[in-house]
């Protein structure tokens, strides 16, 4: 079987595609009981997990930075929530993204703010024809770390993509909606159901299931696979340069979905932990129009659900890498329940308005709240090494605009969350001036086994222990 | 030079060259309609006449534009510091030019609309700015007497909506697995765009997962139509017991708990002695029949046998006697499954095996005469005597169950209440509702019916019809297995990648169904691997198409006909072409009968996904889904008015295709559709019902889609009409001209300045700023002219605070107008604007890709088309289809490909190659369309 792997892999190089795969030997499955296995199982006694959470639309600031640096600093208002983890708490200001600045493109700042926030490169200005950006970093920790779980990454979300009308001035719906780029052509459509999520998750691990027919559904789907493979090799040679862009995207598919149901054949599937509930949550419900976006009133029910599937995730090692926006730039979402029943995008055009400003902070801390859910939780399971998923994580909560009246991009608000295994001095508030905020993502690389010389915009590393 | 300088200069030579050019404008203006050669003339400053050589376009663009472009914008847009980045004045070469087409393209787009020079800016006159706008368009449009480039489209993959009709048409089920994939991406304003479209491994997995599903839904299916069926009434058969009356129903017998039920229950057969009945039946064929026979009985007081009966096919039994234990004869039906019959007459006959004999039948009747059937009275009397015992057993019961019972406890205390009494609450005790008892002391029997089903063996007339549309073969005495499954597979995968499929592909999905077929699986199971690898191809989920000459770079070719076939499908209906269009392509008469294949392809009832797909994100009525004005305003909004207004949307926009209606109906007509709620919404009288009535809006204010409740919905807020998203709404979709979003430091109003005022009031403050009125001035007009409609459409004379609605408003060029019927009298003067819109629009859908500046010749050539041709609907679609970035696509380039903007200059040599010819392995056209109504009968 490996031989056969070998073979596509290497048919697929000489066709010089530019697909962003793996490292050769994590395409034979048997290898994981190797060698490899040995150091996999030291390093799943406490796998080390690294996740970026998205806000979108800025932040109200005043309310956000301490005016403190270093540990003994003052816990604001909007991070007040987060006080029980103060100690694994890393609060960073004065990063930048510069690459979400026009630089000559004009209007646009969310579509930039959002796409170039993982990948630190200019986002093309097109509605739709030659996208370009960057490839983000979670992706590129996949990259390096994906062949160890089942799932490389995990793009979850909260918000599809706009359906109708244009987006950002003149930049295609994918920029301000997509935060994981695979390569700087590809970006990832997230996941926003929690029910698919979980049967994803889970491969539908019906426990009434009896083996043999298992076994025979997973044979099925690797003959199918296969079969579909050779189909999309033939037709490469006959197709211009941006359609097989397009057939990557295809392979890459088809391959990341070979390797996984490889390993679930060999190791087995993985089941959902104890006490873990399939959702039966419709997220489409609860969806109505505002302005000319939509807002949801389920909201306040679905993020929960979406940190569960997260919280799942680690807990089962089905993946170390995830990405999460809890709404997408330009986000119209009222937050009724927080005593914000604004729309998101229009107040954070506060203009200098005290009551706007007021209103978003409310939104900001609601949305922090929900970190702090997430925290619990992944604070309470314990792992080998004596800590908790929390401890060996690290987790990075942001935003690409600073202030969303001004659409600045310096000075970005963002915490660390986590220690990373000991890796990371945390408990402080740390002023990083005018430093790309991708040297941070490289820090944040280096301590998960995924280090890289450069990611988009880099300048070096943030100093974090 | 100083600006002022500049300025001078450049009118002096504007004025000299206006003259000189006006011969040469006409000329090249001429050629642009085909009118004439296309050769432009002098553009020497000195009224010369004869030509030396024709100037560059440079030159033109020196001597016409750029002295228009110094006086008027080269202040804000002509250095480092320009305005938005956008610059002007860097065009020195021809070089510069064609990389700067799409600045000249937003350049010559806001100079027709008026925003730019912004409206504080002195206006260049229109003798001043015509011969630039003019030289921006003729330029833009690239050369007029080069090859039209028709551009490429990139490889798309199906969105949700075309691989739920895919598979709707492809596999005949009702099954939308797409629902539950990722939502797709909107380029250009559309959702099926093919550089927009990407394909995700979790999408890859739904794929995976859908294509499972709905094969196993096509094909491993349960048979809809039933087995053949001969039923014989007890009553009326041959046999040995005394025939009675068909509508006899069941008098005596006791009392029964429902006397109106007891009463309509048929007698039928009564069996006081053993005996027989049969029926004579022709038996269509060999194989497996089911025996049933509707039956019910009395216990035998003196024998305590229940009745017991058995068929016989021609006097041999068959198969076990049975015993009929129910005596309701609402449940009891028998059934004899697996009886092998051979075809052809037979007699079928129950016997009754442990009656009394003829002859003790006969003593005991002249012994015990049976009762005198009772009167209505009587037999309500002993109903009602029967309903209070049965109250009181089981207020006994319940009693009993409520006190917990001693161990090992009293039998049926803790049964529920009336079990004890012969099962479920509401049976009658035994006796009830049955034959009367035989004076005999034997079982009695009566026989409703008997009936022969049959031959169970499925065979595919009796299958859905997506069974049918798929397997088209099975294994028999003349095809062996695998001769079946690939025949299914080469039509299926045939009809599947859209074109015939080619024999190596055969060979390797053979492969899947052999590996399926050696696991030991029925054939179905079989089949129905090989059929999910074609569901995930990319064949299947990409519509390709592929460069016959691949190694020519840049070369022009023309579609074939199946990838032609292909994008008319998908254009028009949304879905994969049909047998009849397989058929044309298979001959290569597709391009032969264009004409009439657009015309049947939009009578098809398949065409309504033009609506959905089109209208729905070209009007962006799929926003109707999400809308939620305000309950409190609006308390009589609700789910009917909601569908209502979408319908009313759908249904005008489909009388334009149907009736082949002028495109102009968009912006005014004289009809619309209402049904009861939406009329009472409008107030338009006489309408009442669900059912939708086409109305005359003659005289009224409405009158096309502007003022159609959908649209003045989407384009409100929940408690408030908006002028400005209404405004950006007309502008967007129907001019083609979206104002750019507010710039993010809108800089806060004035200290001190409160809003006041209506609506328009507040409104009209804001536009006194300058730096918001350059855009405020184009929609707001247009969405005060609207203020009359609510924010759910209906017509309102005063606003919320109760002032009267001025609807007044002024469009930037002076022209102004009241009121909604001005407003679309000022649109239809700008239908040159709105044709252009829409035939950008319709053609970017139909394509798939975003218009660049050398779509420029096919959009003005389809809209001259349309305009000597009334503006007819199907004008537009035909056109469409027939022009050359339908029809071809360019080859590779030269790769990579960094921006497929070619701009006036570079064209693609050589013209479209050959028409390849038809691929071998054509299709088997197996059609059949036999429709059932799918009823499932209820199993017995």
């Amino acid at each position: 079987m490996s031989q056969l792997i070998m073979s596509r892999r290497t048919m697929l190089r000489g066709l010089g595609t530019a697909i962003a795969l793996p490292v050769l030997e994590s395409m034979i499955p048997t290898r994981l009981f190797g060698d490899e296995a040995k150091a996999a199982a030291k390093a799943a006694a406490a796998p080390k997990r690294v996740a970026w959470l998205y806000v979108p639309n800025g932040i109200h600031m005043p309310n956000w930075t301490p005016s403190e640096i270093g540990p003994n600093y003052q816990l604001t208002p909007t991070l007040q929530p987060l006080a029980a983890y103060r100690d694994r708490l890393m609060v960073m200001s004065g990063l930048v993204c510069d690459k979400a600045n026009p630089n000559g493109d004009g209007p646009g700042d969310h579509a930039r703010a959002m796409s170039a926030y993982l990948t630190g490169a200019q986002p093309r200005k097109t509605e739709g024809a030659n996208l370009k950006n960057g490839i983000s970093a979670d992706q590129a920790a996949a990259d390096k770390v994906g062949h160890l779980t089942k799932f490389r990454s995990l793009e979850l979300g909260m918000e599809e993509g706009k359906q109708i009308g244009r987006c950002d001035s003149g930049y295609s719906c994918a920029y301000s909606h997509t935060l994981s780029w695979r390569s700087d052509t590809t970006p990832v459509v997230k996941d926003c159901d929690p029910r698919s999520v979980f049967d994803r998750l889970f491969s539908n691990v019906d426990p009434r299931e009896s083996a043999e027919s298992r076994a025979r559904r997973e044979n099925d789907r690797k003959s199918i696979l296969d079969f579909v493979l050779d189909d999309a090799n033939r037709m490469q040679g006959g197709l211009g340069y941006t359609d097989r862009q397009k057939m990557d995207e295809y392979l890459t598919a088809v391959r990341e979905i070979e390797v996984r149901l490889a390993k679930n054949q060999a190791q087995g599937a993985t089941p959902p932990p104890a006490g873990a509930v399939r959702p039966t949550f419709d997220q489409n419900a609860g969806t109505r129009k505002l302005g000319g976006a939509t807002t949801n009133d389920n909201y306040v029910l679905h993020l929960p659900l979406m940190l569960d599937m997260m919280v799942l995730a680690f807990q089962t090692d089905l993946t170390r890498v995830i990405t999460l926006p809890f709404a997408d730039e330009q986000s119209n979402q009222t937050y009724g329940w927080a005593g914000a029943n604004v729309p998101h995008h229009g107040t954070s055009h506060h203009m200098g308005d005290p009551a706007k400003q007021a209103m978003l902070a409310k939104i900001n801390t609601y949305h922090v709240t929900q970190l702090a859910y997430l925290l619990k939780k992944l604070d309470a399971i314990k792992e080998s090494n004596g800590g908790s998923i929390l401890d060996n994580s690290l987790i990075a909560y942001g935003c690409g605009n600073s202030d969303g009246n001004r659409h600045n991009h310096d000075n970005l608000p963002l915490i660390l969350l986590g220690k990373g295994a000991g890796t990371v001095r945390s408990g402080r508030h740390v002023h990083c001036d005018g430093v790309p905020v991708t040297n941070l993502w490289l820090s944040m690389l280096d301590r998960v086994g995924a280090s890289l010389p450069r990611l988009g915009d880099s300048t070096g590393r943030v100093v974090l222990s | 030079m100083r600006a002022d300088e500049r300025k001078s200069t450049g009118r002096l030579w504007l004025s000299l060259l206006t003259a000189g050019l006006g011969v040469g404008l006409t000329l090249a203006a001429c050629s642009q309609l085909g009118v004439g050669t296309g050769k432009v003339g002098s553009a020497t400053p000195a009224a010369k006449v004869a030509v030396a050589k024709p100037p560059t376009q440079f030159e033109l663009f020196q001597h016409t534009v750029q002295p228009f472009l110094e006086q008027h914008c080269y202040d804000c847009h002509g250095d480092d510091d320009a305005e938005n980045g956008v610059r002007l004045d860097l065009f020195d070469s021809e070089a510069a030019l064609a990389a700067g087409s799409p600045t000249l393209e937003k350049a010559l787009r806001n100079l027709t609309i008026h925003k730019m020079p912004p409206r504080d800016e002195p206006q260049p006159t229109l003798a001043e700015a015509t011969p630039a706008l003019n030289w921006l368009r003729t330029y833009l449009a690239g050369d007029p007497s080069a090859p039209i480039n028709p551009g490429r489209v990139t490889i798309r993959r199906l969105n949700r909506a075309e691989y739920n009709n895919t598979i709707r048409d492809l596999l005949a089920v009702d099954f939308q697995p797409a629902d539950a994939f990722p939502v797709d991406d909107a380029g250009y304003g559309f959702d099926n765009n093919g550089d927009v479209l990407s394909l995700a491994p979790v999408l890859m997995e739904k794929y995976l997962t859908a294509a499972g599903e709905a094969v196993d839904k096509a094909i491993l299916c349960d048979p809809v139509v039933p087995p053949p069926l001969q039923r014989w009434d007890a009553a009326t058969a041959e046999g040995t017991i005394p025939k009675c009356d068909p509508k006899a129903t069941l008098g005596g017998g006791g009392p029964a708990p429902l006397g109106a039920q007891r009463r309509a229950m048929p007698l039928g057969r009564v069996f006081n002695s053993k005996g027989a009945i049969y029926a004579d039946c022709a038996i269509p064929a060999d194989g497996d029949y089911v025996l049933r026979v509707r039956a019910y009985g009395t216990q035998g007081t003196i024998v305590r046998q229940r009745p017991k009966v058995a068929f016989q096919v021609d006097g041999v039994q068959v198969q076990q006697p049975f015993t009929i234990v129910e005596d309701q004869r609402n449940t009891s039906v028998y059934a004899l499954e697996k009886t092998h019959l051979r075809a052809g007459p037979h007699r079928i006959t129950l016997v009754m095996l442990n009656g009394p004999t003829p002859e003790e039948a006969a003593m005991a009747a002249i012994l015990h005469p049976p009762p005198p059937p009772k009167t209505e009275a009587q037999l309500e009397a002993e109903e009602a005597a029967a309903v209070a015992a049965e109250n009181a057993v089981e207020a006994a019961a319940l009693a009993a169950a409520s006190n917990p019972p001693a161990p090992g406890g009293a039998p049926g205390a803790g049964r529920r209440p009336g079990a004890g009494r012969g099962g479920a609450k509401g049976r009658p005790p035994p006796g009830f509702g049955g034959p009367p008892p035989s004076p005999t002391g034997k079982p009695t029997l009566g026989v409703i019916y008997f009936e022969a089903e049959g031959p169970e063996e499925i065979t595919p007339d009796r299958m859905p019809a997506s069974f049918r549309q798929v397997m088209v073969a099975q294994p028999s005495a003349t095809e062996t297995k695998a001769q079946a499954a690939e025949a299914i597979i080469r039509r299926f995968a045939t009809r599947a990648f859209r074109r015939p499929v080619r024999d190596e592909e055969v060979a390797r999905l053979m492969a899947l169904w052999t590996r399926a077929d050696a696991d030991g699986r029925p054939f179905e199971q079989s089949v129905d691997l090989a059929l999910q690898g074609v569901l995930v191809s990319p064949a299947f989920l990409f519509r390709t198409e592929l460069d016959p000459q691949p190694g020519e770079l840049g070369r022009v070719h023309t579609l074939n006909e199946y990838e032609l076939a292909s994008r008319m499908s998908y254009f028009l209906w949304s879905s994969m072409p049909d047998d009849e269009l397989f058929a044309l392509a298979a001959k290569g008469q597709l391009r032969a009968n264009l004409s009439a294949q657009i015309r049947r392809m939009l009578k098809d009832p398949k065409s309504s996904a033009l609506i959905d797909n089109f209208a729905g994100q070209w009007l962006q009525l799929r926003a109707m889904d999400n809308v939620a004005p305000d309950p409190a305003t609006f308390p009589d909004f609700d789910e009917a008015l909601r569908s209502a207004m979408t319908k009313e949307t759908q249904l005008f926009f489909n009388a334009i295709v149907q009736e082949d209606r002028s495109v102009l109906d968009f912006i005014d007509a004289d009809f619309t559709f209402v049904n009861g709620r939406l009329a009472k919404h409008y107030g338009i009288p006489g309408v009442t019902g669900e059912e939708f009535q086409r109305v005359s809006l003659a005289g009224s204010s409405r009158g096309g889609v502007i003022t159609q409740a959908s649209v003045l919905t989407i384009t409100s807020y929940p408690a408030r009409t908006s002028p400005v998203q209404r405004g950006k709404w007309v502008l967007e979709n129907l001019l083609d001209a979206a104002p750019p979003p507010p710039p993010p430091n809108v800089p806060a109003l004035a200290e001190g300045k409160e809003l006041t005022g209506t609506l328009r009031h507040r409104m009209e403050e804001h536009r006194s700023n300058p730096a918001c009125a350059a855009c405020h001035a184009q929609m707001d007009g247009i969405g005060f002219a609207l203020e009359n409609f609510d924010a759910t459409g209906a017509w309102r004379t005063q606003d919320a605070s109760h002032d009267p609605i001025d609807a007044a408003g002024t469009l930037p060029g002076g022209v102004s107008f009241n009121g909604p019927v001005e407003l679309r009298r000022i649109l239809l003067d700008r239908r040159d604007e709105f044709v252009d819109c829409l035939v950008g629009k319709m053609l970017t859908f139909a394509l798939g890709r975003g218009l660049e500046s050398y779509d420029r010749r096919t959009t003005d050539a389809i809209a001259a088309a349309m305009k000597r041709n009334g503006d007819r609907f199907s004008v537009l679609i035909e056109q469409i289809v027939r022009c050359e970035a339908f029809q071809k696509r360019n080859g590779r380039p030269k790769e990579p490909d960094p921006s497929r903007t070619a701009g006036g200059g570079a064209q693609p040599a050589g013209s479209g190659g050959p028409t390849p010819a038809a691929g071998s392995g054509v299709t088997r056209t197996n059609s059949i369309q036999n429709t059932n109504d799918g009823k499932t009968r209820g199993d017995s």
